[in-house]
């Protein structure tokens, strides 16, 4: 990632947080995710890693370095969408 | 001892919790690792310190007790952080020291200086390289030192050999980290502040967001060592399948089998007739010489389930007490096993209520405590715009899959709780649908075209928008899918419905609707009153915000399914269940371990879902071991 998309990133995140909307993204996006049975499956999905290597052999961190890009692959189109429309709306109107 | 109704969350109001006897610890959980030192611990090096030194058994050591203390406290920030977006800046939030001597003199409500307090919690930032979101930050449970994970500035300090801190705190899940584990560890002890913590933060916010809620009172309980020591000495302790037992089918009895199952499973009639509230010596019934008392069944099944026995039980008692009391019942070779649980729900409620069983608006009886709920609707009229308002109870929700035809809307299916068909929008021939999607069909506004307009100044025969609302939702929430016809010759719709594991009933409050539709023609927030709720000085510090807005006193999981396979007439029912956190598949005589993928999956007839805010949740509930150990010490 380069320095340029960083600092863009974080003066989205800054102007979300001033507007006092990002909380509201946040809630927004675990609502959706919830609802679209993601939150499940990925519960079921880290059962499976945890279940395969075994409890003892895996670390929270390890868990997520894997879990992490089939998480985000999961993550339906119609729900990026409404976040990003969302979040296009609060920097239109700040 | 604290309470959630009254317990403050401001520093400067806090009471001092008694350190601290662990109950956990003196209930070693029987899933505990072997090497912890049996102590309910997932971290050697935790469990190592909590009762070093210490000859009181269950007593916390020194540093483990400090090391919980800081816990609580960030606990306490993280919780208030996270909900920050839900509190509304204080209008009279002025900071001049004269204005706030002057507030001091008119008193705050507990409620403004809650949310105040929540307001003041800084932001806190990696202390090496100033990062404040991305980096997940952790906090130090030794000294007050915070970093982010993702340039390892908390591991180092950690590593850090000058100092010999070891545990840290995930600032924004709240879990723990052990550096020697060199992973994230668990600790019932610091479960349970976390657990309680949450309870507390989540009052606070459903406060704010609806005074209207009322909220029972939740006495957190820590036992005195005296208190302990008796548990103790009268406690079995519980085996890992107490509760789980199959109820062998007595001849097409799986009606009855799944219904029982997800009772003896939801956690209020659990600890309700596991605490002993009704048995055959208080029994009202059995008292004045009656035989039949299905509440008594009830305790009897529970001895039965918990008694630690796993062959299938045979409940012929209960079916025989069913029989006596609700002769359509008896009537029918297969049974609709919502009949049945309504039945069941009616007939408890009789045998445990006071004096007059027919009043039951303001019954108190374990079933309706735990079922019941309100429903409010609003009759708006086309021509004077008069709102006519009525209140009606529920047991449970019957929510029609398919549309009705247009003809059947507006009538109303009587007793039984059943809610009424409500649905304009056709949506025939579809395969699959979700919850969430029946709910909201359930819940759309009705257009009536005949009707009688209740306003002396109008009395108009002409159509109406009718508004179905939520008023009150119950802690324990079931639902029908009505699935069967019974008019006609008994057709079966078998269009799939995906339910969700956590369900969340916000949007169809009577709050929610309201503010949504005052936004809609106003623009504008509606700003409500808090102060009839906090008895407090006037102040507009709600708003009931309704983009996708969440109340955590109306989140709900799922911990009980009813499925139907088959025809209405020839058709098996089976059951899911969670007990302890994992699913079960109850087949009359078999209980099977299942997945939750399986059960969002199956064909549901019926579902039940607890309120997630609850101390003793379906999923993570090891307080209720120990009602269960002492239950069971006394049968
Ligand atoms: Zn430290
Ligand atoms: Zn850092
Ligand atoms: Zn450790
Ligand atoms: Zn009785
Ligand atoms: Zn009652
Ligand atoms: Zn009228």
């Amino acid at each position: 990632m380069n320095a340029q998309t960083n600092s863009f990133k974080s003066l989205v995140d800054q102007k979300l947080v001033r507007s006092g909307e990002k909380d509201k993204v946040k809630e927004m996006l675990r609502t959706r995710l919830v609802e679209c049975g993601w939150r499940d499956e990925l519960k079921a999905l880290c059962k499976e890693v945890i279940q395969s290597k075994g409890l003892e052999h895996i670390t929270v961190e390890q868990l997520v370095l894997e879990i992490t890009p089939k998480g985000r692959a999961m993550v339906p189109d119609t729900v990026r969408a409404e976040v990003l429309q969302k979040i296009r709306k609060v920097l239109s109107d700040a | 001892m604290s309470s959630t109704k009254e317990a403050p969350l401001a520093p400067s109001q806090r009471t001092k919790l008694p350190v601290s006897v662990s109950p956990f610890s003196l209930f070693p959980s029987p899933s505990t690792t072997p090497g912890s030192g049996g102590s309910a611990s997932g971290c050697v090096h935790l469990a190592a310190i909590k009762h070093q030194g210490v000859s009181v058994p269950g007593q916390l050591a020194r540093p483990a007790s400090l090391l919980l203390d800081k816990f609580r406290e960030y606990v306490r920030c993280i919780l208030g952080n996270n909900a920050r977006g839900h509190f509304p800046p204080l209008t009279s939030g002025h900071t001049k020291d004269t204005e706030l001597d002057d507030r001091k003199k008119r008193k705050m409500s507990q409620l403004e200086l809650d949310i105040e307090w929540v307001q003041s919690i800084p932001f806190p930032g990696c202390k090496i390289c100033g990062d404040n979101g991305f980096g997940r930050l952790h906090a130090c449970l030794h000294c007050s030192f915070i970093g982010c994970a993702k340039h390892k500035h908390m591991n180092a300090h950690l590593l850090d050999t000058t100092n010999t801190h070891c545990f840290a705190v995930d600032y924004q899940h709240a879990s723990i980290f052990c550096i020697k584990c060199n992973d994230y560890i668990w600790d019932l002890d610091f479960e349970r502040v976390l657990a309680g913590e949450r309870v507390r933060m989540d009052a606070l916010v459903s406060k704010v967001k609806d005074s209207t809620i009322k909220r029972s009172k939740n006495v957190e309980w820590t036992p005195s060592l005296e208190e302990a020591m008796k548990i103790q000495k009268y406690s079995t302790p519980t085996r890992q399948c107490s509760g789980l037992r199959g109820l062998s089918n007595m001849g097409s009895t799986c009606f009855m089998n799944v219904v029982l199952q997800c009772l003896i499973h939801n956690p209020l009639l659990r600890v309700h007739f596991l605490s002993d509230k009704h048995n055959a010596g208080l029994c009202r019934i059995k008292k004045s010489g009656g035989k039949c008392c299905m509440a008594c069944e009830m305790d009897s099944l529970f001895t039965n389930f918990y008694s630690g026995e796993t062959v299938p039980y045979s409940p012929s008692n209960f079916l025989y007490v069913t029989w006596m009391s609700n002769a359509a019942l008896a009537r029918y070779a297969q049974q609709d096993a919502h009949e049945f649980f309504i039945a069941v729900l009616n007939e408890i409620h009789s045998n445990c209520s006071q004096a007059n069983a027919k009043e039951n608006t303001n019954c108190r009886c374990i079933i309706h405590q735990t079922f019941q709920g309100y429903l409010q609707s609003d009759v708006t009229c086309s021509q004077c715009k008069n709102v006519t308002t009525a209140k009606d109870p529920y047991l449970d929700l019957s929510l029609n899959i398919k549309a009705a035809p247009p003809n059947a809307a507006g009538s109303r299916k009587k007793g039984g709780g059943g809610t009424p068909n409500l649905n304009a929008s056709s949506l025939v021939g579809e395969a699959s649908c979700t919850l969430l999607e029946c709910l909201e069909r359930n819940f759309a506004a009705e257009t009536l075209t005949h009707y009688q307009c209740g306003n002396p100044g109008c009395a108009k025969s002409s159509e109406s928008v009718k508004h179905v609302t939520i008023k009150n939702l119950p802690p324990v929430l079931a639902f029908q899918l009505k699935r069967f016809e019974h008019s006609g010759q008994g057709s079966k719709v078998d269009t799939h419905v995906q339910i969700p594991a956590e369900l969340d009933m916000t949007r169809f409050t009577t709050r929610s609707v309201q503010a949504r539709m005052e936004e809609k023609s106003t623009g504008s927030l509606k700003v409500p009153n808090l102060n009839a709720a906090s008895g407090g000085v006037s102040g507009n510090i709600s708003t009931f915000d309704t983009f996708n807005d969440s109340v955590p006193e109306f989140r709900y999981s799922l911990f009980g399914v009813v499925n139907h396979q088959g025809s209405l007439e020839t058709g098996h029912y089976t059951a899911y269940v969670k007990s302890r956190g994992d699913w079960f598949l109850f087949d009359d005589h078999t209980v099977t371990l299942a997945t939750q993928r399986d059960v969002l999956a199956s064909k549901v007839y019926m579902c039940f879902y607890v309120r997630e805010n609850f101390c003793f949740s379906p999923s993570n509930d090891p307080g209720s071991d120990i009602h269960v150990a002492a239950a069971v010490g006394k049968v």
